[in-house]
C-alpha cells in the first residue's frame, strides 16, 4: 500500500469509442520494439470478448480467501491479434514497369497475414436483439491496483508500487520475463515484450504526471471523460466522484486487487416494446452492469438521473458540474511541485522502459 | 449538398456551430451520428445531457450516438420524409405553431393561384411586370398586398409594417386581363398536404409508433431552445431533399430556429486568388452521371413499374430529365475532358457504380494525371502520379466547415526535407501552369477562344479567351505567390474572417480563432455560438431565396408536375427484386478514404473491408461473423468479410463508406453495386434561387440501392 494513490475516473456516459486515447498511448509508448501488439490503453465494446480476447474469463487475481490465483497468458494471434503490416509490394507493384493495372486486377491491398483478432474486433457489436440491441464502450488501462496481483506473483520482486503515488511499475532491470504477472493480472494488462524478454505495462505516463500533466490517454480524450488526481485530494475531481458522491465504481472489484480506475456506469435509452413504444426500462440490463461494476450500479444510475433532473430544473448539482467539466484543466489535479518535494531527483529510480538501445546479448540496456 | 435546406433557405449549409448544443434543452439528431462523424465536438452533447437536455436520436441502426441518447427512434431507411411530414402534421393539427414567426419569416402567407398552382406574381396582375414580387392577403386592408423582401421587391426587409398577412382563406384577385384569379395561401397548401400524413398513417412506412411521433412533435414545440441536426446521409436517399425540406418546415412552424445542416464559414476575400475570367465550373453530380454513363446502371436497377409509381416519373423519363437539365443549362456541363488532372479527389473511390464508372471514364480519357500524397485507388490508375507533399509538410489553413470557430494552421517542421520528388500542391500547380504557358507560346496557341463564355465589348459579343501564355501569372497574382507559405500569408492578410491574426502568432499556436466576419449570414460573435439566421430573425434581413423568406412553396414546373410544390413525402426507391437496403454512412476510421488504409487504423478494425449484417439476415443465409461474403445485385458485386451487428435493422445491409477499391478482390469496391440514381427534384433549375452553383447542385444517391448477400 502506497502513501498516496493516483486514480482515474472515466465517465462511460461520455465515452464515444473514438479510440483517440488508444492512439495517444500507442504513438507515445507502444508503436515500436516488440510492443506493436500491446494496447496499454484499449477501448472495447461491452458486452463483448474484449481485449485481449475473453480477458474477463482468463483468470488471475485473488480468491475469496485472499489467495493469489493463476490465470492464463493470452496467445498473441488468437487473443491479442498479431499486429499486421500491409503488403503494398504485392498489391501495388505487382506489375511494375508494365501498364497500369486497370482491369486485370492484382491482389488487393491487405494485411501480410490475415488477422484472427484485434484490440477492437467486436466494435459496436454488443448484445441484445434488434431493436433492443445494446452496448457501451469500456476504456481500460492498468488499474494501478492497491493490491496488485502482478506484484504478488513476481518471484523476482521486479514489480513495485511507488510510495508517492501508487503507480505500479515493472523494474526492467529485475524482470526476467517469467510472465507470472501476466497470468496473475485478472485484467490482463501486463504484456510480454518478446524482443526484450521482459514484461511491460501502462506506466500511468509517470514522466508526464511528475511534471503535473495528465497521462496522454486522459489528456487527449476528446470525449472529455477522464478525470485524474489523488484519491485523498478533497479538492480534486477524483475525490468528489469516488468518495464524496460515490458515483464512480471499480471494475470487477471481486478480483480482489483493489483497482484504482473507477467508472461512472452508463445510462442507456429505454427498451422498445413490440409496437416500438419506449418502455420504462433501460436497455442495458442492470445485471450486465452489476456483473462488471458491482451491486451499487442501480443506486448510482438513480443518483445520476436525480442530479440530472436537478440541473434540468435549473438547480445546482456539484456532481453534474463535475462530470460536465466546464474547464478541461479542472479534470486533472496533479502537482509537479509535489513530485519535486517528495522525491529528490538523485534518489529516483528511473524505469528504463523507454531506453531502446539493446545490448549485444539482446537484453535491453538499463540505466540505474 | 443539403438540397432540402437550399430549397428552404437559399443556401445548403445552415444552423449553428456545434457548441450551441451545450446551450440547448432538447436535441434531435436525425440521420446523424456525431459520436462517429463529429468526434471533436460530440462531447457538447453529453455535457448538455448532464445539464438536463434531452437527446433523441433517429436512425435505422442503434448507432454509437444512440447509445447515449434518452430515446432512440428506429426508422426504416429512406422513409424520413414521412416522419418529417408527420411532425408537421401534428404541429398543425394540435395548433402548436407560432403564427407570428411564420407570418414574418416564411412564405406561408404567400398567395397561391388555385387555377394553376403557381404563386401569385406581380406579372399576373400587371402585364409585362415583374415575376419576382409576391402577394399576401392583408387582413388589415382586406385586399391583396405585395410583400417586401422578395428578390424583386425594392424593399429589402422582412418587416411587415402595417401588413397583417392572412395564413388561411380563399379569395379572388383580378388578373391583368381582367379575369378573376382564385387564390389561397401557401399555408393552406402546406396544411392540406400535411393532412395526408398523420402519424397513424405513416407508421406503415417508417415503422414508428404514432405515439412516439406525437410526443416528439409536442416536446420539440414546447422546448425552450431545441435543436434539430441532420446528417448528410439523409441526402443520399432520393427523398432526402423532401425530408430536409419537411424538417425545415417543422422547425419554422415551431418557431425554433432552423434545421441544422452543418453551416459553413464564409471565406470572403479569396476571390483574387482565382482568374478574373469565368471558370469552367461544372455540376458534380450531373457531370459524374454523364461521365460514368450511370444511366445504364440506373435503368438496369430501377426498370419496372415500382419506380414510376413511387417517384411519379418513369425511369426513361428521368434520364431525359437529366439531359433536359443539361440542355437548359440548369446545371453546367462542359463535356468530357480528354485530359484529367485530379487534385485531392479520389474519384475512382468516390463515384458510385464504381466498376462501371471507372471503365466509362478511363475509356474516354486520353491522359490521366494525379497529384497525390499516396498511392490510392485513383493514383494507381493514373498515367502520371505527381508526388505531393503530405498534409503535415505544407503550409496550409485547414478550415473547419463550420462546426467550431477554429481553423488549424498546418506548419511544416523547420528543416523538413521533401520525400523524394514530392512538392506542395501549390508548387505543382504553378509549375504545370508555367510549363503549359511555355509550351503554348512555343506552339503558337497562347490564346484560345472558349466558345462557352462570351464577353460584351462595345456592341459586339466575343468569346472569352483562355490565355495560356499568362496562365501562371494569372493564378499567382503576377508571380507574387510562388509558394504555399506565400499563399497562407496572403490569406491571413486578405480574408476578413482571419483578421487580425499574424502569421507568426498563428504558426506558434497552430490555429486561428475566426473573427466575426467568418459568419456567412450573421456575425460570429466572440462570446457565443454561431447561429445562421440571427440577422434574419432580429434585424429582419431577407433570406437568399426567391421569396426572401424561408421558402416552403416552390412552383417550378417540375415540382408542380411531381406534386412536390410544398414539402411532402415519398416512399424509398429500393427495387423490391433485391431484399436488402444497402447504405454506407461515414466511417469512424477515416475522413472519406484519407487514413482508410492507415495500418494503425486498420488494426483497430479487422484489417480488411467488412460489411455489417443484422442477426436475422445473417442467420437466414447461414452467414457467420467473419465469413467471406459476396454482396451483389444486377449492377455489380463485391466481396468482403461479414460482421454481425445486433444493432442493425433486419432488411438492411450497412457498410462504413470509403474503403479503397484496391482493398477488395478484383478492385471491385463497395460502391460497385450502387446504381446511378438522380433525384428528379434535384434536376430542377433556372428558377428563383434554384440556380446551379455553390448553393444549388444535386447528389449521388448512395443509399437507395438494394442488394443481396451470400456466403462466398
Ligand atoms: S478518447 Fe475518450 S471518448 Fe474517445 S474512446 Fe478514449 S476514453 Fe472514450
Amino acid at each position: 500500500m502506497s502513501k498516496r494513490q493516483l486514480a482515474m475516473v472515466m465517465d462511460l456516459n461520455k465515452c464515444i469509442g473514438c479510440q483517440t486515447c488508444t492512439m495517444a498511448c500507442k504513438t507515445q509508448w507502444t508503436n515500436r520494439n516488440g510492443r506493436d501488439y500491446m494496447y496499454w490503453n484499449n477501448v472495447e465494446t461491452q458486452p463483448g470478448r474484449g481485449y485481449p480476447r475473453d480477458w474477463r474469463r482468463a483468470g488471475g487475481g485473488f480468491d475469496d480467501a485472499g489467495a493469489l490465483t493463476r490465470g492464463r497468458v493470452p496467445d498473441l494471434a488468437r487473443d491479442y491479434g498479431a499486429p499486421f503490416d500491409l503488403d503494398y509490394e504485392r498489391a501495388l507493384n505487382a506489375d511494375a514497369g508494365h501498364a497500369p493495372p486497370a482491369f486485370a486486377a492484382p491482389p488487393p491491398l491487405a494485411p501480410t497475414a490475415p488477422p484472427a483478432y484485434g484490440p477492437n474486433w467486436d466494435e459496436d457489436q454488443g448484445a441484445g436483439d434488434y431493436p433492443n440491441a445494446y452496448y457501451f464502450y469500456l476504456p481500460r488501462i492498468c488499474n494501478h491496483c492497491s493490491n496488485p496481483a502482478c506484484l504478488a506473483a513476481c518471484p523476482r520482486k521486479a514489480i513495485y508500487k511507488r510510495e508517492e503515488d501508487g503507480i505500479v511499475l515493472v523494474d526492467q532491470s529485475r524482470c526476467r520475463g517469467y510472465q507470472h504477472c501476466i497470468e496473475a493480472c485478472p485484467y490482463k494488462k501486463v504484456y510480454f515484450n518478446p524482443q526484450f524478454n521482459r514484461s511491460e505495462k501502462c506506466i500511468f505516463c509517470y514522466p508526464r504526471v511528475e511534471q503535473g500533466r495528465a497521462p496522454a490517454c486522459a489528456h487527449q480524450c476528446v470525449g472529455r471523460i477522464r478525470f485524474v488526481g489523488f484519491l485523498d485530494d478533497e479538492d480534486g475531481p477524483v475525490f468528489k466522484l469516488v468518495t464524496k458522491w460515490q458515483a464512480a465504481l471499480p471494475l470487477h472489484a471481486e478480483f480482489g486487487t483493489r483497482p484504482n480506475v473507477y467508472y461512472v456506469p452508463p445510462l442507456s435509452p429505454p427498451r422498445l416494446d413490440a409496437e416500438g413504444r419506449p418502455t420504462g426500462e433501460r436497455r442495458i440490463p442492470d445485471a450486465v452492469l452489476v456483473e462488471r461494476f458491482g451491486p451499487r450500479v442501480p443506486e448510482v444510475l438513480a443518483l445520476l438521473e436525480a442530479e440530472r433532473e436537478r440541473k434540468r430544473r435549473g438547480e445546482r448539482s456539484e456532481l453534474m458540474d463535475t462530470l460536465i467539466a466546464y474547464r478541461h484543466a479542472e479534470m486533472f489535479k496533479l502537482d509537479a511541485a509535489y513530485y519535486g518535494a517528495a522525491k529528490p531527483k538523485a534518489a529516483r529510480r528511473v524505469i528504463p522502459i523507454v531506453a531502446e538501445r539493446a545490448r549485444p546479448d539482446g537484453a535491453p540496456e538499463t540505466e540505474a | 449538398m443539403f438540397t432540402g435546406a437550399s430549397l428552404a433557405y437559399g443556401i445548403p449549409n445552415v444552423g449553428t456551430s456545434l457548441d450551441a448544443w451545450f446551450e440547448m434543452d432538447y436535441i434531435v439528431l436525425w440521420g446523424f451520428n456525431p459520436n462517429v462523424t463529429r468526434i471533436p465536438d460530440a462531447h457538447y452533447l453529453w455535457e448538455a445531457k448532464w445539464r438536463g437536455a434531452k437527446v433523441v436520436v433517429i436512425a435505422p441502426d442503434y448507432n454509437p450516438t444512440a447509445i447515449h441518447a434518452d430515446l432512440w427512434i428506429p426508422i426504416r431507411p429512406g422513409t424520413d420524409s414521412f416522419l418529417a411530414l408527420s411532425l408537421v402534421h401534428v404541429v398543425l393539427e394540435e395548433n402548436l405553431y407560432q403564427e407570428e414567426f411564420i407570418r414574418e419569416q416564411t412564405d406561408l402567407p404567400f398567395l397561391v393561384r388555385e387555377d394553376d398552382g403557381r404563386l401569385l406574381r406581380l406579372a399576373d396582375l400587371r402585364k409585362g411586370s415583374r415575376d419576382d414580387v409576391f402577394f399576401c392577403w392583408d387582413e388589415a386592408s382586406g385586399k391583396h398586398a405585395a410583400l417586401p423582401g422578395s428578390q424583386g421587391h425594392f424593399r429589402k426587409t422582412l418587416r411587415l409594417g402595417t401588413l397583417r398577412p392572412a395564413l388561411t382563406g380563399r379569395w379572388q384577385v383580378t388578373g391583368h386581363d381582367g379575369r378573376a384569379i382564385p387564390v389561397t395561401t401557401a399555408f393552406e397548401r402546406v396544411r392540406a398536404e400535411a393532412a395526408k400524413f398523420a402519424p397513424e398513417r405513416t407508421q406503415a412506412h417508417t415503422g414508428i409508433h404514432p405515439e412516439v411521433v406525437r410526443r416528439l412533435a409536442r416536446e420539440y414545440a414546447a422546448a425552450h431552445d431545441p435543436g434539430l441536426t441532420i446528417g448528410f446521409s439523409l441526402h443520399k436517399y432520393a427523398w432526402g431533399i423532401l425530408a430536409c425540406w419537411g424538417q425545415a418546415l417543422f422547425c419554422a412552424l415551431t418557431g425554433h430556429d432552423v434545421v441544422d445542416t452543418e453551416h459553413q464559414w464564409s471565406l470572403g476575400g479569396i476571390g483574387p486568388l482565382s482568374s478574373p475570367k469565368p471558370a469552367r465550373f461544372g455540376s458534380g453530380f450531373l457531370g459524374e452521371w454523364f461521365a460514368g454513363k450511370m444511366w445504364e446502371t440506373f435503368l438496369r436497377h430501377y426498370a419496372g413499374k415500382a419506380f414510376a409509381e413511387r417517384s411519379g416519373i418513369a425511369p426513361e423519363e428521368l434520364v431525359r430529365l437529366a439531359e433536359h437539365a443539361r440542355e437548359e443549362k440548369w446545371f453546367a456541363h462542359h463535356g468530357e475532358p480528354k485530359v484529367r488532372l485530379l487534385f485531392a479527389d479520389n474519384t475512382f473511390r468516390r463515384n458510385k457504380s464504381s466498376v462501371h464508372y471507372r471503365k466509362a471514364v478511363l475509356d474516354a480519357t486520353e491522359l490521366l494525371v494525379n497529384a497525390n500524397v499516396r498511392m490510392d485507388s485513383s493514383a494507381e490508375l493514373a498515367d502520371y502520379v505527381l508526388p505531393a507533399a503530405s498534409h503535415y509538410e505544407t503550409w496550409d489553413i485547414r478550415g473547419e466547415v463550420g462546426y467550431h470557430r477554429f481553423a488549424n494552421l498546418a506548419v511544416p517542421a523547420p528543416g523538413l526535407a521533401p520525400v523524394g520528388e514530392a512538392k506542395t500542391e501549390w508548387e505543382i500547380c504553378r509549375l504545370l501552369a508555367e510549363h503549359i504557358a511555355a509550351a503554348a507560346k512555343r506552339r503558337g496557341i497562347d490564346r484560345v477562344a472558349d466558345p462557352e463564355f462570351t464577353v460584351t465589348r462595345g456592341e459586339a459579343k466575343e468569346p472569352v479567351t483562355r490565355d495560356l501564355d499568362t496562365l501562371a501569372d494569372d493564378f499567382t497574382l503576377q508571380g507574387k505567390l510562388a509558394t504555399d507559405k506565400d499563399v497562407v500569408q496572403w490569406l491571413l492578410d486578405n480574408v476578413p474572417a482571419f483578421r487580425p491574426w499574424k502569421l507568426t502568432d498563428a504558426a506558434e499556436r497552430g490555429f486561428i480563432v475566426l473573427g466575426s466576419e467568418a459568419g456567412l449570414t450573421s456575425p460570429l460573435y466572440a462570446d457565443r455560438p454561431y447561429r445562421s439566421f440571427e440577422e434574419q430573425f432580429y434585424l429582419k434581413r431577407p433570406y437568399p431565396t426567391l421569396s426572401g423568406r424561408q421558402q416552403f412553396y416552390v412552383d417550378h414546373a417540375l415540382y408542380l408536375r411531381l406534386g412536390c410544390a410544398c414539402p411532402t413525402a415519398r416512399a424509398p426507391l429500393h427495387p423490391p427484386k433485391f431484399p436488402l437496403a444497402f447504405y454506407s454512412p461515414h466511417t469512424r476510421w477515416g475522413i472519406h478514404s484519407t487514413w482508410r488504409t492507415s495500418k494503425l487504423m486498420l488494426r483497430m478494425q479487422r484489417g480488411v473491408p467488412h460489411v455489417n449484417l443484422s442477426r436475422a439476415d445473417a442467420a437466414r443465409r447461414g452467414i457467420r461473423d467473419g465469413d467471406r461474403v459476396r454482396v451483389f445485385n444486377d449492377v455489380g458485386a463485391f466481396y468482403a468479410r461479414a460482421k454481425i451487428l445486433p444493432a442493425l435493422q433486419p432488411g438492411t445491409l450497412m457498410m462504413d463508406h470509403a474503403w479503397e477499391p484496391h482493398q477488395f478482390a478484383g478492385r471491385a469496391g463497395m460502391d460497385t453495386p450502387v446504381a446511378g440514381l438522380l433525384s428528379p427534384l434535384e434536376l430542377a433549375g433556372g428558377w428563383g434561387h434554384l440556380r446551379f452553383g455553390a448553393e444549388w447542385d444535386g447528389n449521388q444517391l448512395a443509399n437507395e440501392s438494394a442488394v443481396d448477400v451470400e456466403r462466398a
